[in-house]
């Protein structure tokens, strides 16, 4: 009983290791959630999954941005649309 | 006479902005708003208010400045109106992520953990990228901008939370949910078919 309380204040719940995996990516974990967080990675396969495939998300986004997704173009009817109404007033 | 001739180059210059920035606008426009219809009206609006505030312009910033400072006025504008719409939005989404876990917090399985690892060339297929920007597309206004300003603009956390009025720990809150609901629009729209 004792113990299964201690483990459950050691263990991360998957919402939380997940958490803590994006946490991790824009700001430092203090030395506690690290270790948590490592103890978590050692005993869940899944959790394990989720941080190669958010790194494959990440790979992604960053091939999306740079595939130009700043770079769009107005649809050529629109721009016509708005040179005419510039040029009616 | 001075006036008529003021007002005939007007149209012009204007024109020429139409043809010079339209498309930087639209871009900036869909970033921030997620839709490309409502970028359009957005694009639309500012070339309108161009030509009524033309006066107000006085060169003393670009062109492209100033469109841009009217842009992100209606911007504002559209998010305030639409605000109380996000707020349901972002409550529906979290329902939706939340429900990816047990009572416990923990993982409900769904079989497609080792799909992922199955592609190792995944971002070639244009066909997944393609998948890819119509899940980043589906995210809730707030969630989406808190993933790509990272990757769009180069920005810090600070930053970041400063432009969408959130806290650092919300923050990383919105992008783990993101996240989450990235990686679920992947597996059902994805995974499933090409597995």
């Amino acid at each position: 009983m004792l113990l299964e309380k201690i483990m459950s204040k050691m263990l991360l719940s998957c919402k939380e290791a997940t958490f803590l995996i994006e946490k991790q990516m824009v700001s430092p974990l203090t030395f506690t959630q690290k270790l948590r967080l490592k103890m978590h990675l050692k005993l869940c396969k899944v959790c394990n999954a989720y941080e190669s495939q958010s790194k494959t998300m990440n790979k992604a986004l960053e091939k999306w941005v740079k595939d130009g997704a700043l770079s769009k173009t107005l649809p050529s009817k629109i721009k016509s649309d708005i040179l005419q109404k510039i040029n009616r007033k | 006479m001075k006036k008529k001739t003021s007002s005939l180059s007007k149209q012009k210059v204007i024109s020429e902005w139409v043809h010079s920035f339209s498309d930087y606008l639209y871009s900036w426009a869909y970033h921030k708003t997620s839709s490309n219809e409502t970028a359009e009206d957005l694009v639309q609006e500012v070339f309108m208010a161009a030509v009524k505030n033309y006066e107000k312009f006085e060169g003393r910033s670009s062109p492209k400045t100033w469109l841009l400072k009217i842009l992100n006025n209606k911007i504002i504008d559209h998010y305030r109106k639409s605000s109380k719409n996000q707020k349901n939005q972002d409550d529906t989404a979290s329902q939706f992520t939340d429900s990816f876990f047990n009572g416990a917090d923990n993982w409900k399985a769904n079989g497609l953990e080792e799909a992922w690892t199955k592609e190792s060339h995944l971002l070639d297929d244009p066909a997944f990228n393609s998948v890819m920007e119509i899940c980043i597309e589906d995210l809730p206004t707030k969630w989406r901008l808190a993933i790509l300003s990272k990757y769009l603009l180069q920005k810090e956390s600070v930053e970041i939370c400063q432009e969408l009025e959130i806290t650092e720990s919300n923050y990383w809150q919105v992008l783990h949910r993101g996240k989450l609901l990235l990686k679920k629009c992947l597996e059902v729209n994805w995974f499933v078919k090409n597995n």
